[in-house]
């Protein structure tokens, strides 16, 4: 990466300093509504990331009331979170006419939220965090527009996926060209997901993660659902000019040779990070001062009087 | 795409252009300007959400107000 080419500066509105980031915004904005226009985004991949979001909400105790879909995609999660008495703002980085969802809609970046502080007291985000160029930033924006005991619930795809395509893509640009750049995007790491939640100041932080294997007749499917969801390369730093043809195809082979399945299909890994953190309220359970103990530990664990 | 029929409201057919979508008043009480936090002004008839912090129009499109800010139009009767 260090010998690429330095990408044009993004200047904003106001003039700021040029900063440079990791993911173009406005081919992220270009591609969502090149997607949204085509009508292709049924990814079956968005549906596990929304499920195992649902999943893990089901499992907490509260009713939500005031709701922010952050990366609302096509609005099936949303959709979902919508009801009696819940109300449901979704946001996306562009505005698409064929994908809009029923439900309010703003368009702004996850890294620059345009909301009052305590606006909801849930905020969701399904497969769209792994984009968000200032993450860190992001997450500490989530924490101020929830009110004091909100929740954030995010999946999206972590570092390990994709993996297989990741080694085809550079391996056969290596070989036929002789160079290669970067096609598909870094991701965050499982592990760097609990203590970004910390520092952004979510109680009760949790990352963790599932890694999924997928399987694809052919690699051309894979890249075809990646490609349908919106899903290819903004990396600000990504090569201009398209994947050639015969990269392509050494890719493929490589694929199907390193990753094939004995069936003669194909494996793709698709890890899905959870993170979930709860904004710092009253009576939640916080751990107790150093020192602060009245029992030792010794006693607990070697009763003086035993039972028998 | 499995999005519900909008109910079928007794108005003019065809909703031209010139007509386009209000913005969800619900959204006037929570949005904010994304660089400064600060509040944001209602302009119903240019529809734009003005920034006087930021220096900022942001834009209201079909109903979709855009919080971008290298979309936004730099305002210009800056004090």
């Amino acid at each position: 990466m260090s010998d690429a080419p330095t990408p044009p500066p993004t200047t904003s509105a106001t003039g700021a300093a040029p900063v440079s980031e990791i993911f173009d915004r406005r081919q992220r904005r270009r591609q969502w509504q090149r997607t949204a226009r085509a009508g292709a985004n049924d990814g079956a991949l968005l549906d596990l990331l929304v499920d195992d979001l649902l999943d893990r909400l089901a499992l907490v105790n509260r009713r939500f009331t005031r709701v922010l879909d952050l990366g609302c995609h096509d609005g099936r999660l949303a959709a979902r979170l919508a009801g009696d008495g819940v109300s449901v703002v979704t946001t996306e980085v562009a505005a698409a006419d064929a994908a809009r969802p029923s439900l309010p809609l703003v368009v702004c970046e996850p890294d620059l939220l345009p909301f009052a502080p305590h606006s909801f007291d849930l905020v969701v985000a399904a497969g769209s965090l792994h984009w968000v160029n200032d993450l860190p930033g992001a997450l500490a924006q989530i924490r101020h527009v929830l009110v004091p005991d909100g929740l954030f619930l995010a999946t999206f795809p972590g570092g390990a996926s994709l993996a297989e395509l990741r080694h085809a893509l550079l391996a056969a640009e290596e070989d036929v060209t002789g160079g290669a750049a970067p096609r598909v995007s870094p991701m965050v790491d499982m592990r760097e997901g609990g203590a970004l939640l910390q520092r952004a100041g979510f109680a009760m932080p949790v990352a963790d993660c599932d890694r999924l294997t997928l399987t694809y007749a052919h690699p051309m499917a894979l890249l075809a659902e990646l490609r349908a969801m919106g899903e290819t390369n903004a990396l600000a730093q990504r090569a201009r000019r398209p994947l050639r043809r015969d990269v392509l195809a050494q890719a493929c082979a490589l694929y199907a040779e390193r990753f094939g399945l004995p069936d003669g299909r194909v494996a793709a890994t698709l890890e899905v990070v959870t993170l979930m953190g709860w904004a710092p309220g009253p009576n939640q359970p916080v751990p107790k001062r150093p020192g602060s103990a009245t029992v030792s530990l010794a006693d607990v664990l070697e009763p003086r009087t035993p039972r028998d | 795409m499995s999005q519900p029929p909008e109910p079928a409201a007794p108005r003019p057919p065809e909703p031209r252009a010139s007509d386009p979508r209000p913005l969800d008043p619900r959204l006037l009480e929570i949005l904010v300007c994304p660089l400064s936090k600060g509040p944001l002004e209602y302009d119903a008839a240019a529809q734009e959400l003005i920034s006087r912090q930021a220096g900022l129009a942001y834009p209201i499109r079909d109903g979709v107000p855009i919080m971008l800010p290298d979309e936004a139009r730099v305002l210009e009767d800056q004090p």
